[in-house]
């Protein structure tokens, strides 16, 4: 669905985006980065708010800048939330469904409809102003669907939700995913990022630092080991056996003294020879652990590379 | 009966999208509607007819204490002598700050407060142009000056077509309801193009109100100024100890919001004005009564400052992110 080609956005002598390429398809994919790492500058490129600099960006096969047919088929939820305060959320939602293009009737009835999936029908008469984070969050997200987009955008759509309405919002973008709609979630709330998507397109400093699925990003970072925990009553006898496969690049022992914590490469060959030990010298394991095996370490893992 | 439980499954729409024209008519309707919440729009807009009231009053009192002279046949001196279409041009000038004010209200904030609230954002990743936007906001904010221009106008037409058709209302000016049916747009248009073009370089719309404001009273001053000369200069040739005001003080009394606006509600009317109980052509009818302008200067000018302002809010328009 999008498609960039050695993108680059320069604000003035500051740049924004550098030589990106990536693409992006059906499903969730995540964008990730630190502040100023280019996320909401690609966001707007894809949206055709802003024009590359260099390079040529194509969604759905055309250039988006300026391009009301792209525009059709793209939902954007900014991650700003300061909206038009004296209107209701009833009233916002059902303007921008008349610029999305429904005819009057079915601006209202689709209102209606998405308010309730975002859970707000019953607080949309009130005014914009008097409306939480979390609400307004949900009128964004109730906005970008209006016209059942094949893209929908969401700039940091977690912020400001309670744990109750993150569930739901990861509920309703799955469900758009499912029905094979590509959706762009920026985030630094990495926890509920990885509870979406495997996805990733990672930015730093404005270049792409990884894009693909996050277990094989993992898998290709070699100049982390990873990390691997393991609960046994008998902890010196796991370390004995275990220190002897060719894998192992440390373990120490927990001062607790009931688990061991090895460094290893390579781990699918680890826990095939960790299945061996436990079935042939009957080492006995309460449960093992990878804690870098998530999002948070690779985004950390890449971004310290 | 719905289900206590809410429906929170995504559901398709697969309804008919509309192509993408006339988005700006959603946006004008959005706006009209935000303005005609607010308590002060009305207040303003009964109060912008006040002269016409002042008027109806002083008519129907001047009629209920001359029956007199209507039943020996005569005809009534105060309304045989009116020039009726200055009466309109006078409720025209008087409504001038009236008009302002409203502006201010329904203008300054359309694009500011927009910039302001990152509104830009999502209303420009909709299939919806910069110049959809922009005849949008333009459109929401001259209907309704234009609305409040012209009701009082014309309730004052219709009162006067029905009482005064034998003092000479119709045979005066038998094109008077077309002229004033231009004379209305005049305020409308320029308020809500000058407005809007200041509007977009704010990001606060009080900051646009207040520059506006600043633009506006400055030519008011000007144009006062200019007023008393030529009233002054008017004086002295009536007394003989000197000419009449120059030309060109004459032209600049036009040069300001309110200038321009009356001197084109002069052109379309045809008109130089007069005050309200002065005789046509009496003596001191003329005091202070600056002539019809050239429609060659200052309806370009018109134009072209509104032009001018709207080409300002298109180029200005663009998504944008407050920070801080």
């Amino acid at each position: 669905m999008v498609t960039a080609t050695n993108v680059s956005r320069w604000y003035g002598q500051v740049i924004g985006l550098n030589d990106i390429s990536c693409e992006i398809g059906p499903g969730i994919t995540a964008l990730l980065g630190m502040n100023g790492a280019g996320k909401t500058t690609l966001i707007r490129l894809i949206t055709g708010q802003l024009r590359p600099t260099t390079g040529d960006l194509r969604v759905f096969g055309e250039e988006p800048f300026a391009n009301i047919n792209v525009y059709r088929r793209l939902g954007y939820c900014p991650e700003i939330d300061n909206f038009y305060e004296h209107y209701t959320g009833r009233d916002f939602v059902r303007f921008l469904a008349r610029l999305d293009g429904l005819s009057s009737a079915d601006a209202k009835s689709r209102t209606e409809a998405v308010l309730d999936m975002v859970g707000m029908s019953d607080r949309a008469d009130r005014k914009i102003a008097g409306y939480s984070k979390g609400m307004r969050q949900r009128i964004k997200l109730a906005q970008a669907m209006l016209h059942d987009p094949d893209m929908i955008l969401l700039d940091e759509p977690l912020n400001g939700l309670d744990p109750i309405g993150r569930r739901e919002f990861i509920d309703i973008l799955g469900a758009l995913a499912e029905q094979g709609k590509a959706i762009l979630v920026s985030s630094h709330i990495l926890f509920e990022v990885e509870q979406m998507t495997r996805s990733l397109l990672l930015l730093h400093r404005g270049r792409r630092l990884a894009t693909g699925d996050l277990g094989v990003i993992r898998s290709l970072i070699d100049k982390h080991p990873h990390q691997i925990r393991i609960e046994t009553d008998e902890p010196r006898r796991a370390a004995a056996l275990l220190a002897a496969l060719p894998n192992i690049v440390s373990m120490k022992f927990d001062r607790s003294g009931d688990s061991i914590q090895l460094e290893v490469r390579e781990p699918d060959s680890f826990y095939d020879a960790l299945s061996n030990a436990v079935i042939e010298h009957g080492l006995r394991i309460r449960g093992f652990s990878s804690p870098d095996n998530n999002l948070e370490s690779v985004f950390k893992y890449l971004v310290e590379a | 009966m719905a289900s206590p439980i809410a429906d929170l499954t995504y559901r398709n729409y697969d309804g008919p999208l509309e192509p993408p024209v006339n988005r700006w008519w959603a946006i004008a309707k959005m706006s009209m509607r935000l303005s005609i919440k607010k308590k002060g729009f009305w207040v303003w807009s009964v109060i912008s007819a006040y002269w016409y009231l002042i008027l109806l009053a002083v008519f129907y009192f001047v009629d209920s204490g001359s029956q007199a002279v209507a039943a020996s046949g005569q005809q009534n001196p105060f309304f045989k002598n009116i020039v009726w279409k200055d009466q309109f041009l006078n409720g025209f000038a008087t409504a001038q700050l009236l008009m302002f004010v409203l502006a201010l209200m329904l203008g300054s904030g359309a694009i500011a407060n927009d910039n302001r609230a990152n509104a830009l954002l999502v209303y420009l990743s909709k299939p919806c142009s910069k110049l959809d936007y922009v005849i949008g906001k333009w459109l929401g904010i001259f209907v309704l000056i234009s609305l409040v221009s012209a009701v009082p106008s014309l309730i004052f037409y219709g009162y006067c077509l029905l009482s005064y058709r034998s003092y000479g209302f119709v045979s005066q000016d038998p094109w008077l309801i077309f002229r004033l049916l231009g004379m209305v747009l005049i305020p409308g248009f320029f308020h809500a193009s000058v407005s809007l073009g200041i509007s977009s370089l704010f990001q606060q719309g009080r900051l646009a109100g207040a520059t506006y404001a600043a633009f506006y009273f400055f030519g008011l001053f000007f144009t006062k100024a200019m007023q008393s000369i030529v009233a002054v200069s008017d004086m002295n040739m009536a007394t003989g100890s000197g000419g009449g005001a120059p030309d060109i003080v004459k032209n600049l009394y036009y040069c300001s919001v309110d200038g321009i606006q009356i001197a084109l509600a002069k052109i379309f009317l045809h008109t130089d004005g007069s005050p309200l109980i002065s005789p046509p052509g009496g003596i001191g009818a003329k005091f202070g009564v600056v002539p019809m302008p050239s429609f060659w200067i200052f309806v370009p000018a018109y134009f072209g400052i509104c032009a001018l302002f709207m080409i300002l809010a298109w180029s200005r328009i663009r998504a944008v992110e407050v920070v801080g």
